[in-house]
């Protein structure tokens, strides 16, 4: 199935693009099957309940605007994001409005990470996509985690990064560096292979 | 503990997953790892809802909808992609409207009540044969301009119809001359730059062409016909009026689907590049 699917690529992005302006089915499938899963990660690690919903409104989005699209294939997902983030900030507005339901202790509790119970571990375990997305925003700022998340999902360049959060591209490697080093301090010193085949050594 | 160095090139090696935690110090090998994991080909259950999402794609793509996103519709851009159109957009704009009121004052309704809008952004006008279809899909201009035009011509038309039954209704039921040109003549005889190139008077043009006149001997017969309506719009005109109210009301109460606001903050316009 993996197979039959287009695939958008730097060289075939020009003619999917045309196709998607021009309503073509395998070129929208094109876009779909490169896009929602990103779009989807991305959004799943800040609005877990509401991400689905999210994804829908910037597709709706990009149908709207592609037409006045110009640029490369890391532009596109770069203005993709763009719409995301925004539609992420219009949702988060008005959830601010909106009344809360206030959540008992237990909850926290029953949740609350079991003592040896490192990131180490999960990674042992065979982490998915959004487990280990999820893992590192969770770990890190909020700026140091957008930056990463739209380097690794979005498969954006510092440059692009930088156009999305509307900051230099200098701010942005800063960024990156201090968010690599905050991980690797979650992550203690290992052999190689400790993740895949054993437990975790340290040296 | 030691803070790792990482330099930019190994920095994105190891975010992009394109270098082997194995080549990596020590300390950067269980990020790698985690970020490795993170670039996961997607799953089938990411892929769940592809069929719809595609259709609700290719619909929005073919069909012109309010914008709701970062970019203006292409029609903006095209027609305010200029200073010059802009401009001239502008003069004809403030020159019908005016030639509109001064019609009003002698014959009724303004015929460019609720319409004035669509032209000024080059949409297709309601009651337009030539447009008619399209204008069905800008169905709350349509409404309002369409309706205008029955009550106007038709005083058994309710107004309470839909918008694409007031619509055709509009069409069928315009008089000789639709109720528009006598403003765009208006405007036309009172000094306006003369141009079918503008929007105001593009419609005014295929009219005049379609019957085969010039746009002033067109605009005559025009001026000529409605002087001779005069008498019967005044029966209508407590109808007239008060529809255009109403109108002109909806369509305050429905400002599109809402989110407007990211309009024109240029972050994300244009080139798709923010």
């Amino acid at each position: 199935m993996e197979a039959s699917r287009p695939r958008l690529d730097d060289a075939s992005f020009s003619s999917v693009l045309a196709g998607a302006r021009a309503g073509e089915q395998w070129a929208a499938e094109a876009l779909f099957v490169d896009l929602q899963p990103r779009l989807l990660r991305f959004l799943r690690s800040a609005e877990p309940r509401v991400a689905d919903d999210l994804a829908g409104e910037v597709w709706l989005a990009m149908a709207q605007g592609i037409g006045s699209f110009d640029g490369d294939l890391s532009g596109f997902r770069a203005w993709v994001f763009t719409i995301a983030r925004r539609r992420l900030a219009d949702h988060r507005r008005t959830a601010v409005r909106r009344a809360t339901d206030p959540v008992a202790g237990e909850w926290f509790a029953e949740r609350a990470t079991p003592p040896g119970d490192d990131p180490v571990d999960r990674v042992l375990d065979g982490m998915s996509a959004q487990e280990s997305i999820d893992l590192v925003v969770s770990l890190l700022p909020a700026d140091q985690a957008e930056v990463l998340l739209l380097r690794i999902v979005g498969d954006l360049d510092v440059a692009h990064v930088a156009e999305v959060l509307d900051r230099t591209p200098n701010w942005v490697r800063v960024t990156q560096h201090r968010a690599l080093r905050r991980l690797a301090q979650h992550f203690p010193p290992r052999t190689v292979g400790a993740v895949m085949h054993g437990g975790p050594e340290t040296i | 503990m030691t803070e790792p160095i990482v330099p930019d090139p190994l920095a994105d090696g190891i975010v992009s997953g394109s270098v082997d935690p194995a080549t990596l110090p020590a300390e950067l090998r269980g990020v790698a790892e985690v970020f490795a994991a993170a670039h996961q080909p997607p799953t089938e259950g990411e892929l769940v809802g592809m069929a719809s999402a595609v259709g609700a794609f290719q619909a929005a793509v073919t069909t012109p909808v309010p914008s709701a996103d970062p970019v203006p519709p292409r029609s903006v851009v095209t027609m305010f992609s200029t200073r010059i159109p802009k401009r001239a957009a502008v003069i004809v704009a403030a020159t019908v409207l005016m030639a509109g009121t001064a019609a009003a004052a002698a014959g009724g309704a303004s015929p460019f009540a609720g319409a004035s809008r669509p032209e000024i952004l080059d949409l297709p006008i309601p009651g337009d044969e030539t447009s008619t279809t399209e204008t069905t899909v800008e169905g709350e201009t349509t409404t309002t301009a369409g309706d205008t035009t029955t009550s106007t011509d038709d005083s058994t038309t309710t107004t309470t119809e839909s918008s694409d039954t007031s619509t055709t209704e509009a069409a069928a039921t315009e008089s000789t001359y639709p109720g528009r040109d006598f403003g765009h003549c208006t405007a036309w005889g009172v000094g306006a730059p003369k141009s079918t190139d503008i929007p105001g008077f593009r419609s005014l043009g295929e009219s005049a062409e379609a019957a085969g006149l010039t746009v002033e001997e067109y605009c005559e017969l025009v001026l000529a016909a409605h002087d001779g309506d005069d008498v019967d719009d005044d029966a209508d005109d407590d109808e007239s009026t008060s529809t255009s109210t109403d109108d002109e009301t909806t369509s305050a109460r429905t400002p599109g689907n809402g989110k407007g606001g990211d309009h024109g903050r240029g972050n994300g316009n244009g080139k798709g590049k923010p």
